[in-house]
């Protein structure tokens, strides 16, 4: 890219373009068969202490093309109290033709659990919070939903998997500071390639691993619930003026570590929570070769009163 | 209208890339049609270009993300059409009849193009899937079995990051047990390859035109895993409609 280039601009139809748009401005949208009551769109935001919260799940440009239902999900909300805003970000993985339900699952029955976990209040030990509950909880639901869809008396994971399995990273934010400042936060990627950044003065900082850093080789590799697997937390200490977006791979690839033109975009368009319906604009932005579903959850910390 | 300006690649800014080769046998008795028969294996391979060009554009976006590139051999290996945006191709090439059936030379020159073609990607900012190769023959190579398997080896090197998939397409005299040596990731690994060899009395220019809808529906499968989450790699071999003619 040279140094003239336009690096975003809007398409006559409102919609971003982030570089180059390819040609999915002439895509038409085929409506997803046998799929009912599932919106292509799905956008909240909110206030909550000190953070304001954008979220957006957006069917994407591949699924809109081929009628493939949107199959990301997210759950945002907060605990009793309004102590802390916990969610989740799930994409269902497109092989399972019930992927779709396996995300929602995943992001409601993750969101329950941090819930419980948080019961304690604005104190509550981070680090006490019961993650292999929570993927026991996924596991159950998904076999669950996947028994009565398939009438089978049993099934292992694998079988399970075949028809409806899910990415997850599940998080939540103090909604008020500690003493010294800092909103005390947790990040757990449970599966997959769903991933975290933290925007700061100094640009995006990934907190999880970024998909396919290092490798020579595109891949899409992913190793998705219901399956045992031990959850690796983050715990983060947010700042003021921070945003924390936690994110699907329809946005995670093409932002890749946060360093490239798409990060610099979100980051311009970020500096201060937007209106929530243009957050999902913002979102959905054209971008060549990138046509995934995408979600995500954007928190900001307020900045220090002046 | 708010626009932003300036700024260097870089790698976070690549696009993605899903590459396809198909290699083609151009020896004489690629020429000759099948007795009873009008027309001729090479005919129907040179219907395969046009067919899959057809396809991609047929969908707004398959475009975008699906480059296609073309070798010959006979005696030699040449490029017939370097790997592209089919978008870009015009005129669509012809594969012309040469000599023999050198095997080892369609190899190497494979990995030197996807050699060659991977770092041309990289320059232009784009991060590649691993190429799939749609390898057509009528079997019977003229060179040395030791030295087909040297270029299969380097080709297929596990130091060689760049390696293939490779799918062995075989009719008249090409056989299973032939092809299946020169199938890459062969069967045992995690994500194997298989041969396609046209069963006896199946007419070559027919089975060849199988082998334009396997390419077309493979290319429009592995562009959906590049956007969708999937068991990985990109490639998508989509055989579901194959009938009941190949081995």
């Amino acid at each position: 890219m040279t140094g003239t280039d336009v690096l975003w601009e809007r398409h006559p139809n409102g919609r971003w373009i982030v570089g180059d748009a390819g040609n999915q401005p002439a895509v038409v949208a085929v409506p997803p068969a046998l799929v009912r009551r599932r919106p292509d769109v799905a956008v909240d935001g909110g206030r909550v202490g000190r953070l304001d919260y954008r979220a957006a799940s957006l069917r994407g440009v591949g699924h809109l093309e081929t009628g493939k239902p949107r199959q990301d999900s997210y759950v945002v909300t907060v605990t009793r109290g309004d102590h802390w805003l916990v969610g989740c970000v799930a994409d269902g993985v497109s092989d399972g033709r019930l992927s779709h339900r396996a995300a929602d699952l995943a992001c409601e029955k993750l969101a329950g659990e941090l819930i419980d976990g948080l019961a304690a209040g604005p104190d509550t030990d981070l680090d006490t919070l019961d993650w292999a509950a929570g993927v026991a909880g996924v596991n159950a639901a998904i076999r669950r939903e996947f028994l009565a869809a398939a009438r089978v008396e049993d099934a292992d994971l694998a079988d399970v998997r075949a028809l409806m399995s899910t990415t997850a990273v599940a998080f939540a934010v103090a909604a008020r500071p500690d003493p010294d400042g800092a909103h005390r936060a947790v990040v757990a990627s449970l599966a997959g390639d769903s991933a975290a950044l933290v925007l700061d003065g100094d640009g995006w900082r990934p907190v999880t691993a970024v998909k396919g850093e290092g490798e020579e080789m595109a891949s899409n590799a992913v190793r998705p619930l219901p399956r045992e697997v031990e959850a690796e937390p983050v715990t983060l200490a947010l700042r003021p003026g921070d945003v924390l977006a936690v994110v699907t791979d329809g946005i995670g690839d093409p932002m890749g570590s946060g360093g490239g033109v798409v990060g610099r975009f979100l980051a311009e368009q970020w500096a201060g929570p937007p209106d929530t319906i243009e957050f999902a604009n913002q979102v959905g932005f054209y971008r060549k070769t990138f046509m995934d579903d995408r979600t995500v959850i954007a928190v900001w910390v307020a900045p220090e009163p002046a | 209208m708010t626009t932003s300006t300036a700024g260097e690649s870089h790698g976070d800014d690549r696009l993605l890339v899903l590459p396809f080769y198909i290699v083609v046998d151009v020896s004489l008795s690629m020429s000759v049609a099948a007795a009873g028969e009008t027309q001729s294996p090479l005919q129907a391979v040179n219907l395969i270009l046009p067919t899959v060009i057809d396809g991609i554009e047929a969908s707004p976006t398959l475009g975008d993300v699906v480059r296609l590139g073309a070798i010959d051999f006979s005696d030699d290996a040449r490029v017939v059409l370097r790997l592209d945006d089919v978008r870009n191709v015009n005129p669509i090439p012809q594969f012309t009849v040469r000599g023999a059936t050198s095997y080892a030379a369609a190899f190497r020159l494979l990995r030197q193009e996807i050699e060659k073609d991977y770092a041309q990607l990289r320059g232009d900012n784009y991060k590649a899937y691993r190429p799939a190769v749609f390898f057509i023959t009528d079997g019977e190579p003229t060179d040395d079995l030791a030295d087909i398997q040297a270029a299969y080896n380097d080709l297929t090197d596990p130091s060689f990051k760049l390696r293939p998939n490779l799918i062995p397409f075989g009719v008249s005299n090409a056989t299973k047990e032939q092809l299946d040596q020169w199938v890459y990731p062969k069967a045992g690994s995690r994500k194997p390859m298989r041969s396609y060899v046209a069963k006896d009395g199946v007419d070559p220019a027919k089975a060849i035109t199988k082998v334009a809808e396997i390419l077309l529906s493979s290319v429009i499968a592995s562009a959906q895993s590049v956007h969708d989450q999937g068991s990985g790699g990109g490639f998508v071999l989509d055989d579901e409609d194959l009938d009941s003619d190949w081995n």
